[in-house]
């Protein structure tokens, strides 16, 4: 076989896989309407529709969105909480949007509607953003939105969650807190003193632990 | 006469020249002829490069093609999750979740899913991983206890799941944390997989 075979074999497999790729439905966009055709309730798919177009030209991932509706045709759930339940998550990723920042990721996005359900405000989310402004902030949304609905108040919940991520802990350390926590309620502990307890130790053992500053 | 002189000059000359030693001439064509050992790549390339069947445009076409469809077709069929095609089965692992070490398919990482329940008689999974398709994710319960498993390949990120068992009770994972959002009557649970991104 000659090089230019070789050459014009793989050229029109590249172009053929390009081609490919680009006819292959986005799953940011493409796919989402034949999914939901396939799996909504046909009262669902207009109301669904709508929110997820809305959230399209506003910028707003709309995966998630396609995600929340295709559960509840999973369970089953009619069409009109379906359509609130997408229409809710919509307003949500919204607003976080304006306290984490245009430039968020999808995960943190979602992360951050999520800890707006349980009733963490828009500043904790806008203080956390600040604390990390290089990192993401989904890990400790996700422990900080879990150990509210453990029992650990709001108010405690964010303030240990704060500290920690003032302190620049590993996201390793975000997960042996709600593990700590998890054990302690378990075990009969009051939610809240659990939080701040185990927070504390963290923050202790860590400073301990880390190695001292480089002398020049 | 001229012409007898020059042609006895050129004569006495080659007389002249030392004998021919043919058994060297031999020694050298045999080096000549000898294949050289090529390095490693060198040989690689010569591999490669040497012609061995010569095709068309036609044949080159088809070939393309064929190469792009078995490459399409692998690629597609890397989207199912179907137990098995995640990962081998588990058998003897402790009642957890947890993420197994990284995958060498992209950047997705194997997660082991573990619920215990001893009198189901199915066990599914869904989740935003599988479109929430209670069919696509059967879980194996290992040896005769009640502890269910299965292995997924995740991509990095947030991913919300729940156990569906016996096709009708949802349930939450125990071991993970929770889903804030329950819209629908019964919690979720949450899996970071490969830092929080």
């Amino acid at each position: 076989m000659r090089i230019t075979s070789l050459a014009v074999i793989l050229a029109l497999g590249l172009s053929a896989a390009t081609l490919d790729a680009q006819l292959r439905p986005d799953t940011g966009a493409a796919t989402p309407d034949a999914r939901l055709e396939a799996r909504l309730p046909a009262e669902a798919r207009a109301g669904v529709r709508t929110v997820i177009d809305t959230a399209r030209a506003r910028g707003l991932p709309v995966e998630p969105l396609i995600q929340k509706a295709l559960e509840g045709a999973s369970r089953g759930a009619n069409a009109t909480l379906i359509v609130r339940a997408v229409n809710s998550l919509a307003d949500r990723l919204a607003a976080v949007r304006g306290a984490l920042g245009a430039a968020s990721t999808e995960t943190e996005l979602v992360a951050a509607a999520g800890a707006l359900t349980v009733g963490v405000p828009n500043a904790t989310l806008r203080d956390l953003r600040r604390s990390q402004p290089d990192r993401s902030v989904a890990l400790p949304l996700v422990v900080l939105a879990d150990i509210v609905q453990r029992g650990v108040p709001v108010d405690t919940a964010s303030s240990v969650i704060m500290s920690l991520s003032r302190a620049g802990m590993p996201e390793a350390e975000f997960h042996s807190l709600r593990q700590a926590v998890m054990q302690d309620i378990g075990s009969g502990a009051n939610p809240a003193t659990a939080a701040s307890t185990r927070a504390t130790g963290i923050l202790l053992r860590v400073k301990v632990t880390a190695p001292p500053p480089a002398v020049p | 006469m001229d012409d007898d002189r020059e042609w006895n000059r050129i004569e006495a000359e080659l007389r002249r020249q030392p004998g021919v030693n043919r058994a060297a001439i031999a020694r050298i064509m045999t080096e000549i002829h000898r294949p050289q050992r090529q390095p490693l790549i060198g040989r690689l390339w010569s591999w490669l490069a040497e012609p061995r069947l010569t095709l068309s445009p036609l044949g080159a076409l088809a070939t393309a093609a064929l190469l792009v469809a078995v490459a399409v077709g692998v690629t597609r069929r890397g989207g199912d999750m179907s137990p098995d095609n995640v990962g081998p089965s588990v058998s003897g692992v402790a009642p957890v979740t947890r993420v197994l070490p990284v995958s060498a398919v992209e950047q997705r990482q194997a997660v082991q899913f573990v619920l215990v329940a001893d009198s189901a008689s199915d066990v599914r999974i869904v989740g935003d991983f599988n479109d929430w398709d209670a069919t696509a994710t059967p879980m194996r319960r290992s040896g005769t206890g009640g502890v269910w498993s299965v292995v997924v390949p995740l991509e990095p990120g947030r991913h919300v799941y729940a156990f569906v068992v016996d096709g009708k009770q949802w349930i939450a994972d125990a071991a993970a944390p929770r889903a804030p959002e329950n819209e629908f009557g019964t919690p979720n649970s949450i899996i970071m997989v490969g830092g929080s991104s």
